[in-house]
């Protein structure tokens, strides 16, 4: 709170994305965790809510007749532009946010305030839910090749790994630690994932320390230990995620990579994603194609493509799609690893398990992939992500880039996902928005030494109580199809991927699409539901009619065995949202026909009607309780996506009424 | 059929038949017996044995040995071996899986050991429809079709004329049009020497306001121009109901002509067909933006959206002028009647505009489509019209009672020569022609006016039942289906839980960039920010008028049954991928693509089918044996029994049902081996990168 030097300003002018003509009138409001803005426009009072972990960028711009502007850029692509009246306000808020967004101590992060109102008891079970030990035994490990090593208990080998890893039975302990000695940051080949079909594995690792010439004994060892865990292969290919030149460069720090004549039995192949500074700069070029105001067809496709962002989407695809046909195809263990092996590695490592193993298309395993790969090894969220004031030159949007890859995967398969848009949407968010300590710090060691779980939330618990809005109608959990790998083209080539509109100008209400497939589905989806049940009360009702008849005239009447359309799969559904109150009216068959109304209009969703009336999205703006005392009221409860549902309006909610 | 060609000297083959080693049974009797089954009135101009047709350009062992023929209508090979890798999911009834209507071959190219054929625009048709809609498309050639339109609309003020019967007036118009009421026979047939081609203003369409859409030619007598364009325009607005003005559009001046268009196509087709994408792919939207074709699209989306706001919100009736009128009025007069008249998003209503807009209009198929000898003056914009519909499609998926296949089939129907829909330059060309033809062939006509071609719209000549209704859109929410029901079953209410479209957010009160204000846009390739204090006033009210439409249509729920509306920033207009790229295996996505979605949307619509069917049978009345209709249903893909839990079937791709496989123009058609994989993938660097490596 010492850092607000204004906690309210009056007057405010918002201007909400690029697309957006008017400006809203209001206060903007600063609390210790958001800015909040609160349009005086009566009837709505419509609040749009931001986290300051969220804030990217604040800039000043020239003062205008209206005012002084600021443009603030947020880490999940939303833009706003404040025009505060007097310029001593504007430089107060400017100065209070700059701090604000900076915080230096993770005790300053939302999540050590942030409280959904759960017991301990709720918040342990909610750490609980994923659990890589129950992974890796679904994996099938130990088993006669792998087993659970503790050499890196207390952390003792390698700080930014986990302490529960897997790696060949027959590497020692010695073998162990003398190739961490031999590669960077000490981070050793271990286990990321175990193909049980062909009994070979992904191991990962950072770059060996090999220079132009170096050799160690105990990591060729390693290396072969690996190779001998895959009795049915007498290789292994060892993938270096980076470009050929970047490697090599490396060397002449005493770095580098694998000598194919000093590992036996291995082949060496380079996939050239670039580095974290080509990716945050390359980012920036896409989001200035995004801020475009109605780009023509030349601007957004020159823009696009020399921001270079969908190739570099597509050098992370190669990767996993390497690795994946390697595991599948040819039966032969990967090792790869990039210079540290916790950015590249983890994209690959990722990205090829998604498409080799079905349970990461889950909603669940989803959660357990970004738990092993990405949390569990040390990705360092802290400064990717900017969560603590830090070097800028670490930021750089590793996850997001996986997190795209998921996208587009959905996009060429769009039945093969649990889960949906909204639901990685979501995700990158909260790596964002530190309301809940998943992705705190840089590593596992970090997060015990806070006691991340005894202080905070966690995010998988809560995603996964929302799980209804968080599914893909489209997908069905059906073995034949889920089992096995995703078929990508042979050759994908960039075509295949496409811009990300709903990620990167999701705040762009104008700019997206009118109705959706999803959408779509839902409805029908939850029409066939009500007309089942609706079939099931009239063929009961039938049938005590029936009876009655029987009763009063002794008729015999063998008729109308009801004709049984129960098959029709009504478990699937309830995988969507169970409409609540159905069973309830049921008996009572209102009057009403459908065909009074439009009789099918109310198939139709849009966007706009579809607006969030679930109490979780909009909680922070449904108060309808005057907001005079916001300044003061610590923002809790259950709020918890902010950002794109945070501001509202009622009229489409009534929208929502209309058309029914 | 005008196209048959001399007799060329007979085909030899040089090959020999392949070693049959694990048969014992001769491979000569067997290709004895392959016979063609030939149309009525098709001729074999040519045959020879031993063909090798090759499916992939890398290996030989997926050839097929067989019998090409050429007859006056098609190449066409026959074999009789099973084809493990070119699987066809739709047969066309003309056409067999290996046959090319010679008006579709483009180029024929002697290779040096087999024949190969670039396919240029589709191997065999598609897949037919007008499965569920059993009216019949209207035609417009007689003056009931048209006055059942003005009609239709509740056009006043405006009457079918018969002015040209015979063709008297002009022959690229309509025997019957539509013309304001106040303008007498007497006067038009005065005024209509003025016009190019003498196609006078006729009407299109009306909206419910009583603003009309109206096409006409340039008035090329200059010294009576003024005083028949201000008679025109005075009868127009007479036959507005308030009397409002007209607002003229010059489409020459404001859109790509077709020389323009033809070339974007040129290079969108080497694009996507012949490059190799190895070439292309780091340069892939440079180069697709460097076609135009996409900016071309974009265009007239733009274009139409914008006569959309006059009509609808303006109330002004818009007429479009172009030089004849016979190309770009045809695609932005029926583009704005897509977007403004839910009719035309049916499959009748959509069949019927065509009719309307272009085949009637006088839009020059046969030049277009370049049917005989190459012609100068060929250009796809009958297919820019159907891209342009698959974009509105894109944007409303459940506003369309077609799915994107039939808009693919429609434009391979252009090529099949049989049908007399997409033949002619103009009605009245088809009736000269072939009256020409029938007297030297000592035809009676008796009272027909020419000779009757099959209809395109006669699906059921192309396609089976059953393919057909691949033409069905399941996330069309028609009116077509009747809710029966004795008032006992509740309307569908949606729950108060939200979906997925919340995960973007908010309605749109912004601006959607429908309507670019050309002085705010940068120049190419400059990324300035765009985000200004204070937008700059905008001059032109009139811009301003139609952006405030725009967002204010946007804002609110799309009524599906009303007017659509495109977004138009250039992150909205996309490759239509099953159209360009289902001949390539490259772009082939196995097991996914759109239409794993399409066949789980299909399985769910078709649930509701059944569910809703069972719902209306009569209370009390036992089940009746339902009707064929009924149990006939309009998707493809059938929800199964109860136990049936079909995941995504394994024969569908993202080409589907287009098969990709057997196109030479592309390299391989089995995957890329492991080791090749990434050897095509340049690993370019910055000198960022290396200055930043750590």
């Amino acid at each position: 709170m010492e850092h607000i030097r204004t906690p309210k300003v009056e007057n405010v002018r918002l201007v909400d994305g690029i697309s957006s003509k008017k400006a809203a009138l209001g206060t903007l409001y600063l609390t210790a965790t958001h800015v909040i803005f609160v349009e005086n426009a009566p009837d709505t009072r419509k609040e749009t809510w931001i986290l300051h972990s969220q804030i990217s960028t604040i800039e000043k711009q020239a003062t205008t007749a209206t005012g002084c502007p600021l443009l603030v850029r947020c880490k999940n692509f939303q833009l706003l532009q404040l025009v505060i009246p007097q310029e001593r306000d504007c430089h107060d808020v400017y100065i209070s946010l700059l701090r604000l967004a900076r915080p230096v101590k993770y005790e300053e992060l939302y999540c050590f305030s942030f409280n959904p109102k759960l017991d301990r008891e709720e918040r342990e079970q909610g750490w609980m839910l994923i659990d890589l030990s129950e992974e890796y035994k679904r994996m099938g490990l130990p088993n006669n090749y792998w087993q659970l090593s503790d050499v890196n208990r207390d952390y003792r080998v390698c700080d930014s790994y986990p302490t529960q890893l897997y790696v060949p039975k027959s590497a020692t302990a010695h073998i162990i630690v003398g190739s961490s000695k031999f590669r960077s940051r000490r981070r050793f080949p271990a286990l990321s994932y175990y193909y049980k079909d062909n009994h070979v594995s992904i191991c990962r690792s950072s770059q060996p320390l090999s220079g132009f010439s170096a050799r160690c004994l105990e990591d060729e060892q390693m290396l072969q230990a690996i190779r001998k865990a895959s009795p049915g292969s007498d290789f292994i290919y060892v993938v270096d995620t980076r470009p050929k030149l970047n490697a090599m460069a490396n060397r002449a720090a005493g770095k580098g990579y694998e000598n194919e004549d000093n590992y036996s039995n291995i082949k060496f192949q380079f996939i050239g994603i670039e580095n974290i500074h080509v990716m945050r700069n390359s980012l920036q070029k896409m989001l200035e194609v995004c801020e475009l105001k109605s780009p023509s067809m030349s601007d957004f496709l020159w823009g696009l493509e020399n921001s270079g962002w969908l190739r570099h989407i597509k050098a992370i695809m190669d990767a996993g799609i390497f690795i994946a046909k390697a595991v599948s195809e040819e039966g032969a263990s990967v090792l790869v690893h990039c210079s540290d092996g916790w950015d590249r590695t983890a994209q690959a490592c990722s990205v090829a398990g998604l498409l080799l193993d079905p349970h990461y298309r889950t909603l669940k395993g989803f959660m357990v992939l970004i738990e092993k790969d990405w949390i569990s090894f040390g990705h360092k969220f802290n400064h990717r992500y900017g969560n603590l004031d830090g070097d800028p030159r670490e930021i750089s949007p590793v996850i997001d880039q996986f997190i795209e890859c998921v996208w587009q995967l959905m996009e060429q398969f769009p039945c093969a996902f649990e889960f949906n848009e909204r639901f990685l949407i979501h995700i990158q968010h909260h790596i964002y928005s530190c309301q809940f300590g998943n992705f705190l710090c840089n590593s596992q060691k970090e997060r015990q030494e806070l006691k991340i779980q005894e202080r905070t939330y966690s995010l998988w618990a809560h995603l996964w109580k929302n799980r209804g809005d968080y599914l893909n109608p489209l997908f069905r959990d059906d073995p034949s199809q889920t089992q096995g790998t995703l078929h990508l083209p042979t050759m994908p080539c960039n075509f295949m991927y496409k811009f990300w509109s709903g990620m990167y100008n999701r705040f762009e209400k104008g700019l997206q699409p009118r109705q959706s497939v999803t959408d779509y589905l839902m409805a029908v989806k939850e029409e066939t539901q009500q007309l089942e049940e609706e079939l099931e009360a009239l063929e009961e009702r039938l049938e005590r009619i029936q009876k009655v008849q029987l009763n009063r005239t002794q008729v015999k009447s063998k008729q109308s065995e009801p004709s049984k359309h129960s098959g029709f799969s009504t478990s699937d559904n309830s995988t969507a949202n169970t409409p609540q109150d159905y069973s309830g009216n049921m008996k009572s068959f209102p009057s009403r026909s459908p065909s009074q109304g439009d009789e099918d209009s109310a198939l139709i969703l849009t966007q706009d009607n579809l607006k969030s009336s679930d109490p979780d999205l909009s909680a922070n703006s449904d108060q309808e309780s005057g907001v005079e005392d916001l300044s003061c009221r610590s923002p809790s409860g259950g709020e918890c996506v902010p950002g794109e549902d945070s501001g509202k309006d009622r009229d489409s909610d009534e929208a929502v009424f209309l058309t029914a | 059929m005008f196209s048959l060609k001399p007799p060329r000297p007979t085909f030899r083959s040089y090959l020999l038949p392949p070693p049959q080693t694990d048969d014992k049974i001769n491979s000569e009797p067997k290709i004895k017996k392959l016979e063609p089954v030939l149309l009525p009135g098709e001729i074999v101009v040519n045959e020879v044995n031993f063909v090798r047709k090759c499916i992939a350009s890398d290996t030989s062992q997926y050839d097929l040995w067989g019998k090409l023929i050429c007859s006056n209508f098609r190449i066409s090979f026959i074999t009789d071996n099973p084809m493990p890798l070119q699987k066809f999911h739709y047969r066309n009834l003309l056409l067999g899986e290996h046959d090319v209507p010679l008006t579709c071959i483009e180029q024929i190219v002697t290779a040096s050991k087999a024949n190969g054929i670039p396919s240029g625009g589709g191997g065999g048709g598609g897949i037919g429809a007008g499965g569920g809609s059993s009216q019949k498309t209207p035609l417009f050639e007689t003056y009931s079709d048209w006055d059942r339109e003005v009609k239709r609309t509740g056009a006043s003020g405006w009457r079918v004329c018969s002015i040209n019967e015979g063709y008297m007036i002009s022959t690229c118009l309509p025997e019957y049009f539509v013309v304001p009421s106040s303008l007498a026979d007497q006067d038009l047939k005065i005024f209509s020497h003025s016009f190019v081609g003498r196609r006078m203003p006729f009407w299109c369409w009306s909206h419910s306001n009583g603003s009309a859409l109206v096409r006409t030619a340039l008035i090329k007598d200059v010294l009576q121009q003024r005083k028949i364009d201000q008679r025109i325009c005075n009868a127009i607005t007479k036959s507005h109901p308030q009397r409002s003005d007209v607002y003229k559009s010059d489409l020459d001046k404001t859109l790509p002509n077709i020389q323009e268009i033809q070339a974007a196509f040129v290079k969108l087709k080497q694009l996507c067909v012949n490059e190799p994408f190895e070439e292309t792919e780091e340069k892939w939207l440079s180069s697709l933006e460097n076609t135009r074709w996409l900016e071309y699209v974009r265009a007239f989306l733009k274009h139409s959206a914008e006569l959309v706001y006059m009509l609808e919100s303006k109330r002004l009736s818009v007429v479009l002028q172009e030089e004849e009128g016979r190309d770009l009025s045809c695609i932005v007069a029926s583009l704005v009647q897509v977007m403004l008249d839910p009719y035309f998003r049916t499959i009748t209503g959509f069949q019927s505009l065509i009719q309307k807009e272009w085949v009637m209009a006088g839009y020059p198929f046969l030049d277009r489509c370049s049917h005989l000898k190459r012609s100068e003056k060929e250009a796809p914009v009958f297919l820019l019209f159907l891209d342009a519909t698959w974009q509105l499609q894109e944007q409303c998926p459940a506003a369309f009672e077609f799915s994107e296949t039939y808009l693919a089939v429609l434009h391979d129907s252009t090529r099949v020569a049989l049908f007399g829909t997409f033949l002619f330059n103009s009605p009245h060309q088809r009736v000269q022609q072939s009256t020409e033809f029938a007297i030297s062939k000592n035809i009676q006509l008796g009272d027909e006016k020419g000779l009757k071609f099959p209809s395109v719209w006669d699906w059921s000549l192309q396609f089976t039942a059953k393919d057909r209704t691949l033409f069905h859109n399941p996330f069309y929410i028609g009116k077509s289906t009747p809710c029966v029901q004795n008032g006992s079953v509740k309307s569908f209410k949606r729950t108060k839980k939200s979906y997925s479209s919340t995960l973007r957010g908010m309605p749109a009160s912004l601006k959607n960039g429908i309507i670019s204000d050309q002085e705010l846009l940068p120049r190419r390739n400059s990324l300035i920010l765009k985000v200004k204090p204070d937008p700059p006033e905008q001059s032109d009210s009139q811009d301003r008028g139609a952006e405030q439409y725009f967002r204010e249509w946007f804002s609110k729920p799309a009524d599906l049954h009303g007017v659509i509306l495109p977004l138009l920033s250039g992150m909205h207009i996309k490759l239509w991928k099953l159209c360009y790229f289902r001949w390539v295996p490259e772009a082939q996505i196995q097991r996914g693509g759109f239409i794993t979605a399409f066949h789980k949307v299909s399985l769910l619509a078709d649930e509701v089918d059944v569910l809703s069917r069972a719902l209306r049978q009569p209370q009390g009345s036992p089940p009746e044996a339902p009707c064929p209709e009924l149990v006939q249903s309009r998707l493809y893909f059938r929800a199964g029994g109860p136990h049936d839990a079909p995941g995504t079937p394994d024969f569908l791709s993202s080409s589907f049902p287009f098969s990709p496989v057997g196109n030479l123009c592309r390299r391989s058609i089995s995957g890329t081996p492991l080791g090749k994989f990434l050897s095509g993938a340049k690993i370019w660097l910055s000198t960022e990168t290396l200055a930043n490596e750590d």
